[in-house]
């Protein structure tokens, strides 16, 4: 598997204004990543009308410093005007500029953040595009996060039975009662039913002991069961601790990578 | 060193609503870290002028802010008095929540223009200064009314 960093793991410096995204990727280079997760709203210059010469840009610093984008990040917001909710038609048309922005940075995965509650309207919204995904070459990762139960959309992912409608897990599934944001601490068996749908994962980290570790994360065991499996995919490890306290994100990213290179390689 | 050992952790949430709280909490401290671009009040043509970073934790719809609400020394300034500016585009506070098309960035500084009059007579060489804002998400996080109430403030000093 490949192995990376969100550049979300930067968030400290970049929401204090002390990193750009340039920043960000160099970082990651420098720390031995395979690959970055770039987040939209967090990273691209001129969002939500970037220039073709930024995204250049930034793909080509990518490529130059010998890692990919694993996976594009971004949100699908229904309540971006205060008048009123987004139409179906306005949804479907970001999301078919999302596909081919994600394709023009040369990520495999997209992971739209979306409410999808019912889950029968994530069918339908994803059926909509799926023939701009398969144009693209795009897969649409849908990101399963805390407090969803893992089975959250198999249905779904069963429903629209697609190789370009991925899974996406993010580690808080299974961390430990004391981590933020945790409601249900889930089994770790219930990670193996999701393996054939995984693309792209996000290693979750809040915080770590003298040690290294993600006290709170089973580090270990996800990264073997993934192995085990014989995922050809990519992790992306994503610090969120830059929320409680204000640490530099450089440290705590190289701290993060070397825990996914302990259990990941 | 442990950089957040767990026994500092927040504490377990119990429920949906339990964790609602303790994101508007951990959010609303994020954005409190990073609020104060500056922490000088300047004269500015016709008012005063203060400099914010984007409390939120991405970029965000200008839209998104339904209500800023600006206190000096305790002063509440008026919302027809108070405007906000991003890369030079300035518009009264209560037109943003229109503004769907304008961008505010991650951690990107704004310029607010305090245009009240009767600052002059408030303004000391310290200030309290509280910035409320209502921010709504564009899509749930489960906080009530999906809205975010940022409640924030920051000293600022002023040379008369």
């Amino acid at each position: 598997m490949k192995l990376g960093l969100s550049l979300y793991s930067f968030g400290a410096d970049v929401h204090a204004g002390r990193m750009d995204v340039y920043d960000a990727i160099r970082a990651a280079a420098e720390i031995g990543c395979d690959g970055v997760e770039i987040i939209a709203e967090q990273h691209i210059p001129g969002w939500p009308n970037p220039s073709l010469d930024d995204l250049t840009a930034i793909r080509e610093l990518v490529a130059s410093l010998g890692m990919e984008i694993f996976c594009f990040s971004c949100y699908f917001g229904r309540n971006v005007r205060s008048d009123r909710p987004q139409t179906q038609d306005e949804m479907v048309h970001h999301a078919k500029r999302m596909i081919a922005m994600t394709s023009y940075l040369g990520a495999k995965v997209m992971r739209p953040a979306f409410n999808a509650s019912p889950v029968g309207i994530l069918v339908d919204y994803v059926t909509s595009v799926l023939p701009a995904l398969e144009k693209y070459g795009v897969i649409w990762g849908v990101e399963l996060h805390a407090p969803h139960p893992p089975e959250y959309y198999l249905e779904a992912l069963e429903a629209v039975d697609s190789p370009w409608f991925r899974l996406v897990p993010d580690f808080s599934c299974w961390q430990g009662p004391n981590a933020p944001g945790q409601i249900h601490p889930n089994e770790l068996s219930t990670f193996e039913p999701l393996l054939e749908y995984t693309v792209h994962c996000h290693a979750k980290a809040h915080m770590f002991d003298e040690n290294g570790d993600e006290p709170n994360t089973p580090y270990r065991e996800l990264m073997g069961m993934l192995a085990d499996h014989g995922f050809d995919g990519s992790v992306a490890g994503e610090y969120e601790g830059w929320f409680i306290k204000d640490v530099p994100s450089e440290r705590t990213a190289r701290t993060l990578f070397a825990l996914l290179e302990k259990h990941g390689r | 060193m442990p950089i957040e050992t767990p026994h500092r952790a927040p504490r377990t949430n119990r429920d949906q609503a339990d964790r609602a709280k303790q994101g508007i909490r951990v959010f609303s401290g994020l954005g409190q870290r990073d609020l104060l671009a500056s922490n000088r009040l300047e004269t500015a043509g016709p008012g005063w002028r203060m400099l914010i970073r984007n409390p939120w934790y991405t970029g965000t719809h200008l839209s998104t802010v339904t209500s800023m609400r600006i206190t000096v020394n305790g002063h509440p300034v008026p919302e027809e008095n108070t405007l906000i500016s991003l890369r030079g585009q300035t518009l009264p506070i209560a037109c943003a929540k229109a503004m769907h098309e304008l961008w505010w960035g991650m951690g990107e500084v704004a310029e607010l223009f305090l245009t009240d009059p009767a600052l002059s007579g408030v303004l000391a060489e310290k200030n309290v200064v509280n910035i409320d804002i209502d921010m709504r998400t564009t899509f749930s996080y489960g906080f009530p009314d999906d809205t975010l109430p940022y409640r924030l403030t920051g000293e600022m000093e002023f040379e008369k």
